[in-house]
Parts: structure tokens; sequence; C-alpha cells
């Protein structure tokens, strides 16, 4: 049978030393185990004690991305005895899976509450498209979390499936995890990540929240960027991606938005953001939102870190209900 | 013929009663409005009837009645009534035969026990540890002291009188008692003077689920009428009469009233109804805050405040006079407070979608007070007796 969902995966063993352990047995897992092993090939790449708990990074291939991709996971203190629900963290433009688990200080609030604490990249990496490291806004780590429609970046581009379909089952599968009982959110692009995953998947996330989000793409540079080159000219696929429009058109069950935004935000001031066209969309549809704008802080991780506990026990009042 | 006579009389004569003593009051032995007077005699006087006399006492000379027309008794003791009660009576008797009336006795005082006092729910507040009630002396002469009874109620089960605690010798008119949480029990008030106890009060309820608090009439803003049910706060216009200026307690520059809480610390909990277009603050303030500032503009007040500009609903959260800068989308009309003394915070939730709006970290060292105010027509209804809502576990 397949290692069964545990914590801890063995590097792989050389089959000369199976053969010296098992015998018969040996031999029968050896025929039967390496389709389905590939097919969940989780490679851990380290493992840290925090907080009592493990912060892991593991490396897999990556079926909607076609290329190895990595992601953290934080595993609290309880998951060893008992199984735990998910928060997934979607990070912001430049970032990859390690920014987050080392400058955002989260885990004593995930260990506090029980909570797996789930960290992917932000795009594809490696796959030889022209153009892709040309920006730090638009290609390699700026997926924006979308499905590309154009050429050449629908191949590989396809983020928004990734995070609400691949990964999920894969966590599911290889973790100790209570099936269905997960949430979502984010900082800046991944803000906007969190929020159009949980509105395009009403009942989905259990609750959301977001860091300095960027609510509004199709009206901010950023965004009509990254769109123009995933979507193509079409602005009404461009809608299906953006927190904004989609609140507009929501109906599923009832949602509990938590976001901070900072005041310094020099993204705020530019522009690229735009929470009061997202606040405006959700009074008129009566979404239940509270915006905390923060006195002097910036767009950085000092500012995540400041309020990354708020979240995580905003998660945790649904998660563990 | 004359002198055999004089000489039978003689021989059949009696002498006039020496005077009488009075018995001091025995216990138990009065009611509100009546006392049982006794009396002894010196051993061999023959008596016809006896004489009582009786006069209230009170508290100056000038009140002091004059004795009524005796009461002519032929056993040596009697029960007085028609009395006022908790009132002290000077009885003093004098004894009569056939050969004249003795001299009065000394004179012995009396008393009738208080009337039952009066307590309404309306002056009791609860929490899960205790219960806290207040109520008013009594109108004549005041009681030496109070007791209450109280007993633990289960369902089903018939409450027997061995049962019940008593705390006795209460010289305020107030009491603070500790309690199970969870409970249900029945409570008796009593008032005890020198003749003995009165009847017990009219029961009152209290179930230690949840907080329950009461609005405290005199802190009041005269714009501010407080209905009938003790819950509904109304603003109107500014009253015409003109407050005595020896009440400090009313509050004077913004329309608040105050309520009384178990003061206890732990955990409390209310909730305000509102209209969509209410402008009101509602939060807590320390027992001593400034009468004439504000509600939430000075170091001793926390508040939510809500108000309408031309555009929107408004929402701040005010201490020292400032607030944060959030953005509500949905204007709550039914508001959650939560006290938690033992984490030093104070939050707010919009009750109907079990959304938290703004927790305020403080540890507070004294004991504080729910307020409500508002800052225009408007109603605000306060509910209490709430068991801990789900959403306010986690924090």
């Amino acid at each position: 049978p397949p290692p069964k969902a545990d914590t801890h995966l063995p590097s792989p063993i050389p089959p000369m030393l199976q053969l010296l352990r098992g015998g018969a047995a040996a031999l029968a897992c050896l025929v039967v185990r390496p389709p389905i092993v590939a097919k969940m090939a989780l490679t851990q790449l380290s493992s840290t004690k925090c907080f009592g708990g493990y912060q892991k990074v593991y490396e897999h291939d990556s079926s909607e991305l076609k290329c190895k991709m990595r992601f953290g996971i934080y595993l609290p203190p309880k998951s060893e005895s008992a199984k735990c629900p998910v928060l997934y963290w979607l990070s912001g433009l430049t970032c990859t899976e390690q920014n987050f688990i080392t400058k955002a200080s989260s885990q004593q609030a995930a260990a506090e509450y029980g909570l797996i604490v789930v960290v992917p990249d932000t795009s594809p990496r490696g796959c030889n498209i022209p153009g892709e490291d040309e920006s730090w806004d638009f290609g390699t780590g700026a997926g924006f979390y979308v499905n590309a429609s154009e050429e050449p970046w629908k191949t590989n581009y396809r983020m928004y499936a990734y995070v609400t379909e691949e990964l999920p089952r894969l966590v599911d599968a290889n973790f100790s995890v209570i099936s269905g009982k997960m949430s979502i959110f984010g900082h800046s692009m991944g803000g906007h990540g969190a929020l159009v995953c949980a509105l395009k998947n009403p009942g989905k996330y259990k609750s959301v929240s977001a860091l300095a989000p960027i609510c509004n793409p199709v009206m901010c540079p950023w965004g009509q960027k990254a769109f123009t080159g995933y979507l193509g000219p079409d602005k009404t696929k461009w809608e299906t991606y953006d927190a904004t429009s989609l609140v507009g058109s929501y109906s599923g069950p009832h949602l509990d938005i938590l976001v901070d935004q900072g005041k310094d935000d020099q993204f705020l001031v530019a522009g690229q953001l735009l929470p009061d066209n997202f606040i405006k969309a959700c009074t008129e549809k009566k979404i239940p939102v509270v915006l905390r704008l923060q006195e002097g802080y910036d767009h950085s991780y000092y500012f995540i870190a400041s309020f990354i506990g708020d979240h995580i026990k905003h998660h945790a009042k649904y998660l563990n209900a | 013929m004359v002198e055999v006579q004089r000489l039978i009389d003689s021989i059949c004569s009696i002498p006039v009663p020496s005077a009488p003593s009075m018995c001091p009051q025995s216990p138990d032995t009065a009611t509100s409005t009546s006392v049982k007077v006794r009396w002894s005699l010196s051993a061999d006087d023959t008596v016809e009837h006896y004489q009582l006399y009786y006069r209230k006492l009170g508290d100056n000379t000038q009140d002091e009645g004059a004795a009524d027309a005796p009461l002519r008794v032929k056993e040596m003791f009697c029960t007085v009534r028609n009395l006022q009660t908790g009132s002290m009576y000077e009885f003093w008797v004098t004894a009569t035969n056939s050969a004249g009336t003795s001299d009065g006795s000394d004179r012995a005082v009396f008393t009738t026990v208080p009337a039952a006092p009066r307590i309404s729910n309306g002056t009791v507040a609860v929490c899960q540890s205790a219960v806290f009630m207040e109520w008013e002396a009594g109108s004549s002469r005041p009681p030496q002291s109070y007791a209450l009874d109280f007993c633990q109620v289960c369902c089903g089960c018939d409450w027997t009188e061995s049962l019940t605690e008593s705390v006795t010798g209460i010289t305020s008119c107030k009491a603070l008692i500790e309690l199970e949480p969870s409970e249900n029990y029945i409570f008796y008030l009593r008032a005890v003077n020198g003749g003995g106890s009165s009847e017990r009060s009219a029961a009152i309820t209290v179930r230690t689920t949840g907080t329950q608090l009461y609005l405290m009439e005199q802190t009041a803003h005269l714009a501010l009428s407080i209905l009938q049910d003790g819950l509904t706060i109304v603003y109107n216009e500014e009253s015409q009469l003109t407050d005595p200026p020896t009440i400090h307690d009313r509050f004077t520059s913004s329309a608040t009233v105050m309520a009384q809480l178990v003061p206890v610390r732990g955990r409390h909990y209310w909730e305000v109804e509102v209209a969509e277009d209410t402008e009101y603050r509602v939060g807590i303030a320390c027992t001593d805050t400034p009468r004439d500032a504000h509600f939430g503009s000075n170091i001793t007040s926390w508040c939510m405040r809500h108000i309408l500009t031309s555009s929107r609903s408004k929402f701040e959260f005010l201490h020292k006079g400032l607030t944060p800068d959030l953005r509500i989308t949905i204007t709550p009309t039914r508001i959650g407070i939560l006290l938690d003394y033992d984490t030093g915070k104070l939050s707010f939730f919009n009750v109907d979608i079990c959304q938290l709006l703004f927790t305020f970290s403080q540890q507070f060292q004294n004991l504080v007070n729910p307020c409500f105010a508002l800052e225009s027509y408007g109603i605000l209804k306060v509910s209490h007796n709430i068991p801990f809502p789900e959403f306010t576990k986690l924090l």
C-alpha cells in the first residue's frame, strides 16, 4: 500500500536495501508502488522545528503548471495526534515560498490555534518562456493566480487551477488534514488571489482575509498589464478574476472578510490597490467586510507580521468551529 | 352597732395592689402591627383588672404621642394591635382592685417589626459568578439591618426550607453575593430591627447563565427617557425641568446613561438593538467618569460610535478622543458587547452575522460600567441575560 498520510515521509530508499530488509513483501511493494508514488511524489527539502511544530518545504512535479513547484507547509504540534484544518497563504509579486515562512512570524499563532499553513510559490518557474523574466510584475513571480488563455503563457501559467485544485488534493492526500476545512488569505497580489478564489468558489473556503490586496485589478496598472498578457484584450475575461467585479455577482454562503491596509503604503498612494472600490461594491451587495486602515504601516512584511496574528485568529474562529 | 360594722369591714378589707413589673419583649412575639406585652405581680396582690397604657416613641420628642386611653385587661398579658410598622412604643400598666389602683409599673419599650422591604428585578445585576442587588430603605424609621434568604432551585425538585442560605447583618441597602455559574436561585429580602424580622419580600429569581444589568436612572441625561421595561432608552426633547444642583451623578453635556453590572471582574456580555439610522455611542466607562464630558473623549471611557454623514455610515471606536480608521460594509442593527477583565479586552460584534467589528485591548484596573448614549432622535434597546454566544468564545 502507498505510504499512509503522514508528516514524516522518508527519502527514497535504494532498491537493494529494500530487498535486504523485506524479502517477498518488499518485492511486492516495489512492483505495486511506483505508479502511485510518482503521481503523488513529494520531496521534502527542509524541515525545521518551530513553536513545537515543523516548518517544512516540499517540491513536486505539478501537472497543472508542467514544472517542478515548491511549497511551504507548517505543521502545528496538534497535527501529530489529530487532523487539522488548512489555511492557504498566497504571496505577492516577486515572492517565492520562502518570504512568508521566514518573515511573517505566522508559526506562533498557527501553533496556538492548531492550523496547518500552506504557502505555494507565486508562479511556475524555469519554463523557458520568452520574456518570463523581463518584468518583476509580470511572468516569473507574478502569476496573478489566473488560468492564462493567451500564448505563450497558457500551457504553464495556470496558478488558479493549481491553488484551488491540484495543491489541495496533494495536501489532503499527504498530510493529516480535516477534509473540507480550509480557508485562504494573502498579501497584495496574493490578497487579490485569495479574494478571487473565495468569491469564485462559494462554500469552498470557510473564511477569507487579505493584507493590502489588489482589490480591483482591471482598474490598476498592475492588473491591466498582467491581464492583457495572460488573458488577452477581452475585458469580460478580466472581470472573472477581479474581486470587486466578482462581488457584484456573488451568491453563496455568508462571508466574513477581514482586510488590513497600511496607510503609508506607497502602492495605495499609486492607485494599485483600490480598497475603496471593493468596499463600495461590498456595501452595495451587503457582503460583510471590516477594512482596517493602519496608521503608519507600509506594504512590507513588517506590516504583514504586525497583523498576521489577527488574521490567523479570524480564520481559526471558522476553521475550529 | 356601727362599731361591729366597722370591725367586720376591717377584717374584709384588702390593700391596694402594688405596681406590677413589665416583662421585656420576647423574641418572635411582635408582628409589623402588633406586639405581645406581659407583666408580673408581687405574689399576694388581689387584682380585679389591669390598665395598659402605651404611647408611640418618635425620633424627636415632638413626635411622641400622648398615651391613648388605656386598655382594660383581665389577664396578665395583652396583644396590642393596629400599631405602626417598625415603630417603638412605651408601655406601662397599673393594677386595680376594690381598694384602688396601683402606681404605674416601670416603662418598657416594645418594637413592631418592619414592613417587608420592597425590592424589584429592576435593581438586580447578575453575572456567572455573583449577584448584586440594591433596594430602597424603609420610609419610616429605617431598620437596623437586612437579611437575604436564598436557595438554589433545581428543576423538578421541591424547595425545602432547610436548604436555604441566609446572609444577615446587612447594614447598607445593597449586597453582593457569590453564586455558582449556570444555576437558578430564588432570593428573599427581610428587614430586621429590635423587635425581630419582617415578613419576606416578593421573590427575586436569579439565573447565573449570563449577564444581567440595570440602567441607573439617576445618571441619565435629562434628554433621555427610560421606558417601563427598564431597558429601552429614548432621546426626547430636552426636559424643561431644571435639575437640582445636588445630583452629581447625571450626565450633562451628552445624552448618556450609565448601567450597573455586578461589580466583579470576569466576563460580561450584553447587546443593544438599534435602527440603521440611529446615531449612538455604546461602550463602557469608569464609574467616576466625568459627567460633563462626551463619552469616549477621555481616558476613562471606551465606545463604538455610529453617525451618518451625507454619503455613508461612519463608525468610530473612541478612547481618549481617538479612533482607528475603519470601513464596515454592513451597518449592524444588533450590537454585541463583550467585556473581559481577564484578558483585558472590550469587543464589539455585529450579532446578526457573527462578525467581530473591533476590539480595544486594555487592562482595566478599575471596575467599569456599561454606558449608552444617543446623539440625535432615536431609540436604543438593551438586551441582557444572554448566554455567551459562540462567536465570543475564541477571544
